[in-house]
């Protein structure tokens, strides 16, 4: 709170602390909600007036006074945040509101792609051009295990993992000799390349796709599956967006770690100049392998549950112009800023399903959004934090003042970065 | 056992395809070789230079002028309208996707223009037939030609194929190809705004301090680029016969690895680049059975073996990047 | 402390705002909680309608909705049935996920007894999976891939148009029995339209003993043909069958006749039948043959009705080679809407359909055991003087022309 022209506010006692984190963590669900359960004209209102207070609110520095806050009183703005999530799938489980969870799950599922993608795009400034391609790998890897080997969705999801892997491992290796535009460009072949292979394979159902993918299930308990519960149908989507939302938040949180780790840390150093990190003694190579792989790894279990969801994978899901929108949707939702990529990830989920039928118009509104937010506003709704070392030097020296004080953690300060 | 008429048919196409690719090369490289960015939506510039051609040409035909007027009054009519916009729409690049990132990151510019690339495919597909159905309707009224759909397959006007011979066209498109590329090497060794062009891209700050007025020889640069690029969206446009909206994608993609693999800051190595991937592409379709389905796989391979093992291309010095 | 007074005021009221939004959702559009019962009392039945309305099939997709909106319409204004029948209408854009979301959309809506759809195989299959796990029938009434009709998908997946290998193996009547061309070379795109074509009439040569000279499978964005075209010269071919949408056939026969190779049969299949196909011009396109499901609209009184009712409503898209069908798609569904009385139900309908016998412009539809139609039926096509007509009626069925390669 050192800026005197932004929102400085100080809540005194702890409580009001903590009924401010409350409520502002149900405002911002009450709100996602509503977006997503409005009729079109609505909700497209509704996500125009989020844009414009996410900018108000970057402006007057209030994100920043929220994250300080969140971050204050961690646990409770974690357990809230949960608690919310959880309950989205509730809210959402009639069968009559089978479509809205439909959508919300496939924003989930976008979002964990575009948190993979982040690692590259945002931490390291290598922008990939393949999201879709890896996506697809995921995808694929669940179609052939649970269909054509007919095994487990499990075994799907490992073999997901593998193949994702692997191939951010294989990707990654020509961009230790390259960069900027010829990295970019390796990945687009990569992309197109497996598109046009993937049509051109039998075993992998050629342009037919793969029809009948197993979802997960555990026992009995399949995870897409339509239930009835105290004489309430509801809708099919009802576990696997109970299991989506908890890989998301987990993704979620492994992205914050490696923010504010030596590895994000790092990561941005390469962004800034190569060449100087290395002077620094960081290993490039590891590292942008490193982005690579948990990258990949993100997009594949994103598209493994996206097989499971939709039962059916084709090459028409994965394609160049997919991994476009996955590009706009971090550029979109800030970069290098989970909380950002999720949000741009949700919105423009959205904002697709509700302007269905001005389909027409879809890709030419992506491409303006694009040109519009990197001429505007190039670091995104939720601009990334700056790492305030300053912050985390004093609290460390108080603490050493007043080894008593109860309230900070060592946990705190990693997080403070 | 393969005839030898096969084979010449083959490197045939394969070189009219190539100087398809070449010509949008070129737009990639120049723009490379001056500003250090890739201005990503060379494709599309050209392909709306084809349709803002037949848009004219179709307007023209209302008029009853094409019929009367002679043939290469016409063409250059039309080509002078293709240049006009596609300069406007370099211009526009330059102001939208280029100078508000010069300060920024190198790959800001390629992300905004894929997007503006887009902006103008997309454009073209929703625009082109309200635009040229209204143009058509109050300059022709009655005689007017109407459009189908602009996201359908358009057929572009056979200007080049003097009396219906295919091979004149084949050899027209060689030659312009041929006399673009002297012109544009002269120009650019032999002219003092050329010359210019070419210091800026070896040090922006020490032309400055030179004398050379940069920004000015910025926009000179997207000027021509745009000319360039009209004259390859004829030349395309006239080799396919039928324009699609979305061509312009795969042109951009195709013409940015031949410059890739030629060596991007230059334009000889467009000239290879875009032979070589050509050559790729039609050698396998015509040898490999059933090669079609894997030409454009082998030719992306062959661009990535390139980035990875030579990335200066095959015309192109190796620069180490010191602090 | 005047600051905290106003920030506690605003989060309340932003709170309050985004609450009331929340609980008023459910009543505003998506279908209320309250409807899960069905149709006991329904006054308004509704359908689902899919297309391709935006993308590349948009010309098909969009002639389809036309056609399927004006029967809902015309049963509408027709008084027979006691509620009033409203349709959803999807956009596919020809893409699994938009499909699936799509599906989705339909079967959350209680009021949904049925639905139609798919100009697309990938789409449809994709879709098939929410239909059948919501228990509510889809009658496809344009995709064309043998597979989407199957066991077990059965009852809740029906078809009305004929499969590839139906529309395939009356082309290669004419074209291999009675025209009698033996040395072949078969061009497809990669996509799941060329694939299947590929494979269908590959089946129907290697019945005959024949092999194929050669075969090709091309980029669905390709547009240079050269090396495909020096190919086919080379390898001898008397005739060329093109699996493919109009993009790649219209270029193809382009191509083939400025390198010269005229004296050649180019014989295709539906998705190239559009007018697009003419742009290439009248010269260029000459003797193209297709093959295209159901009969000739202009040779029967329902089909020719159905050509003055689409006219006169003032559509902008022209009536495609499918067009005829999501009209009998709607016809069958109000059929089967007629069979379950006031208060039809998606349980009512999937017998209702599966059981149908509906004549429309075709003649009779009914459906076999896996649920695809029994009415089969196919024409010829071919472009004389830059026209599509009817192969029948034209100068090549009666030998004033002849095609190439003979």
């Amino acid at each position: 709170m050192t800026d005197k022209t932004g929102f400085s506010l100080k809540l005194k006692s702890d409580a009001s602390q903590r009924l401010a984190v409350v409520l502002i963590n149900v405002f911002i669900f009450a709100l996602a909600y509503a977006i997503l359960r409005a009729p079109a004209f609505v909700s497209l209102a509704f996500i125009l007036l989020v844009i414009v207070g996410l900018l108000a609110a970057d402006k007057y520095r209030i994100i920043a006074w929220v994250y300080d806050l969140f971050i204050r009183h961690k646990k409770l703005a974690f357990t809230v945040a949960f608690l919310c999530a959880m309950a989205m799938p509730l809210l959402f489980a009639p069968k009559s509101s089978q479509y809205i969870a439909h959508i919300a799950v496939m924003a989930c599922i976008y979002s964990m792609v575009c948190l993979g993608l982040n690692f590259q795009m945002g931490s390291a400034d290598m922008v990939n051009f393949a999201p879709a391609a890896f996506m697809g790998i995921g995808a694929y890897s669940m179609a052939v295990v649970t269909v054509n080997m007919g095994l487990s969705g499990w075994i799907g999801i490992l073999a997901a993992i593998f193949f994702s892997c692997t191939a951010g491992l294989l990707i990654g290796l020509p961009t230790l000799r390259t960069k900027g535009y010829y990295l970019s460009l390796v990945t687009m072949a990569l992309q197109l390349v497996f598109t046009q292979l993937i049509k051109n394979i039998p075993y992998f159902g050629g342009p037919n796709g793969i029809t009948g993918v197993k979802s997960l299930s555990i026992g009995d308990f399949a995870f897409y599956k339509s239930y009835t519960l105290f004489g309430i149908k509801l809708a099919p989507h009802v576990p696997l967006f109970f299991f989506c939302l908890l890989i998301l938040i987990f993704f979620i949180y492994i992205a914050m770690r490696v923010g504010v780790s030596h590895y994000g840390l790092s990561l941005n150093t390469i962004a800034q100049d190569e060449v100087a990190a290395n002077c620094l003694g960081i290993n490039c190579n590891r590292r942008k392998l490193f982005a690579f792989i948990i990258g990949s790894i993100f997009c594949g279990i994103g598209g493994a549950l996206n097989a499971g969801l939709t039962s059916f994978v084709g090459p028409s899901d994965y394609t160049f112009a997919r991994s476009l929108i996955f590009i706009c949707m971090v550029i979109l939702g800030g970069m290098d800023n989970p909380i950002g990529v999720v949000v741009g990830a949700f919105l423009l989920t959205v904002l697709t399903e509700k302007l269905r039928e001005f389909a027409d118009y879809a890709q030419l509104i992506y491409a303006l959004v694009l040109v519009t937010v990197l001429i505007v506003r190039p670091a995104g709704l939720i601009p990334k934090r700056v790492r305030n070392y300053c912050a985390l030097f004093n609290r460390k020296l108080r603490q050493l003042a007043e080894p008593a004080a109860p309230s900070v953690s060592e946990q705190t300060f990693q997080s403070e970065n | 056992m393969v005839p030898m008429g096969y084979l010449l048919d083959l490197i045939g196409s394969a070189v009219l395809l190539g100087c398809t690719y070449t010509l949008v090369a070129i737009g990639f490289s120049l723009f490379f070789g001056v500003m250090d960015v890739v201005v990503f939506c060379c494709g599309d510039i050209a392909i709306f230079g084809a349709f803002s051609i037949l848009a004219s040409y179709t307007i023209l035909n209302g008029l009853g002028v094409t019929g009367t007027w002679p043939l290469l009054l016409v063409i250059l009519l039309l080509l002078l309208i293709g240049i006009l916009f596609c300069a406007v729409l370099g211009l526009l690049t330059h102001r939208f996707s280029i100078k508000p990132f010069e300060k920024s990151s190198a790959l800001m510019p390629l992300l905004s223009t894929i997007a503006l690339g887009t902006v103008i495919r997309e454009v073209i597909g929703l625009m082109f037939m309200p635009v040229t159905n209204g143009v058509a309707d109050m300059v022709a009224g009655e005689n007017a030609v109407h459009v189908v759909s602009g996201r359908n397959p358009q057929s572009f006007p056979s200007l080049l194929s003097l009396g219906g011979s295919t091979a004149a066209r084949n050899i027209i498109i060689v030659l312009v190809t041929v006399v673009i590329l002297l012109l544009l090497f002269l120009f650019l060794n032999k002219t003092k705004t050329g010359l210019a062009m070419q210091a800026i891209s070896q040090n922006k700050e020490l032309s400055l301090m030179t004398g050379i007025n940069v920004s000015r020889s910025i926009v000179i640069t997207f000027v021509i680029g745009g000319v360039v690029l009209a004259i390859s969206g004829f030349l395309v446009g006239s080799y396919q016969t039928i324009m699609s909206f979305d061509n312009g994608s795969m042109f951009g993609i195709k013409g940015f690895s031949a410059a890739v693999v030629g060596g991007l800051r230059n334009t000889w190595g467009a000239v290879l680049g875009g032979m070589l991937l050509a050559f790729v592409e039609v050698m396998v379709s015509g040898y490999v059975p059933n090669g079609s389905a894997y030409a454009s796989i082998l030719a992306f391979v062959v661009v990535v073996i390139f980035i990875v093992f030579k990335p200066e291309g095959i015309i192109g010095e190796k620069t180490v990047e010191k602090v | 402390m005047k600051n905290a007074k106003w920030f506690w005021a605003t989060l309340i009221v932003l709170l309050a705002v985004a609450l009331l939004f929340t609980g008023c959702g459910p009543q505003s559009g998506d279908g209320g909680e309250s409807g899960d019962g069905g149709g006991s009392t329904a006054s308004v039945v509704k359908l689902g309608f899919f297309a391709p309305i935006t993308g590349g099939d948009s010309a098909e997709g969009t002639a389809a909705r036309n056609a399927f909106l004006m029967a809902i319409a015309a049963a509408n204004a027709s008084g027979e049935y006691p509620y009033t029948i409203e349709t959803i209408v999807i956009d596919d854009q020809g893409t699994d996920s938009v499909a699936v979301a799509g599906a989705n959309q339909v079967v959350a809506d209680p009021a949904v007894v049925a639905a139609s759809g798919f100009w697309n195989s990938g789409p449809a299959a994709a879709a098939s999976a929410v239909f059948k796990e919501a228990e509510i029938p889809l009658l496809i009434w344009g995709a064309i891939r043998d597979d989407l009709t199957n066991a077990g998908n059965y009852p809740y997946i029906t078809r009305s148009a004929p499969t590839a290998s139906q529309e395939n193996s009356a082309s290669a009547a004419v074209v291999l029995d009675d025209l009698g061309y033996t040395d072949w070379f078969i061009v497809s795109d990669a996509g799941d339209y060329g694939q299947g074509n590929l494979e269908v009439f590959t089946q129907e040569l290697s019945k005959r003993g024949l092999t194929p000279l050669g075969s090709e499978v091309v980029q669905e964005d390709a547009t240079d043909f050269s090396a495909v075209v020096a190919k086919i010269k080379n390898s001898g071919a008397k005739a060329v069958y093109c699996g493919s949408t109009v993009e790649i056939a219209s270029l193809l026969k382009l191509q083939l006749y400025q390198a010269g190779v005229t004296d050649i049969l180019f014989a295709g299949i539906s998705g190239m039948k559009t007018p697009d196909f003419l742009k290439i011009g009248a010269e260029a396109a000459e003797g193209a043959l297709v093959v295209s499901p159901g009969v000739d609209l202009d040779s029967t009184d329902a089909g020719r009705a159905f050509t003055e009712a689409y006219n006169l409503a003032g559509y902008s898209e022209p009536i495609g080679a499918y067009t005829p069908y999501a009209y009998e798609a709607a016809l069958i569904l109000l059929n089967a809407l007629s069979a379950c009385g006031d208060a039809p139900t998606a349980e009512a309908m999937v017998d209702a359909i599966k059981d149908s016998e509906t004549t429309g412009i075709f003649g009779t539809t009914t459906f076999d055991e896996i649920g695809q139609t029994t009415n089969v039926a196919t024409y010829l096509n071919v472009v004389q003087d830059g026209k599509w007509i009817n192969y029948l009626n034209s100068e090549y069925a009666d030998g004033t022309r002849s095609f190439g390669g003979q």
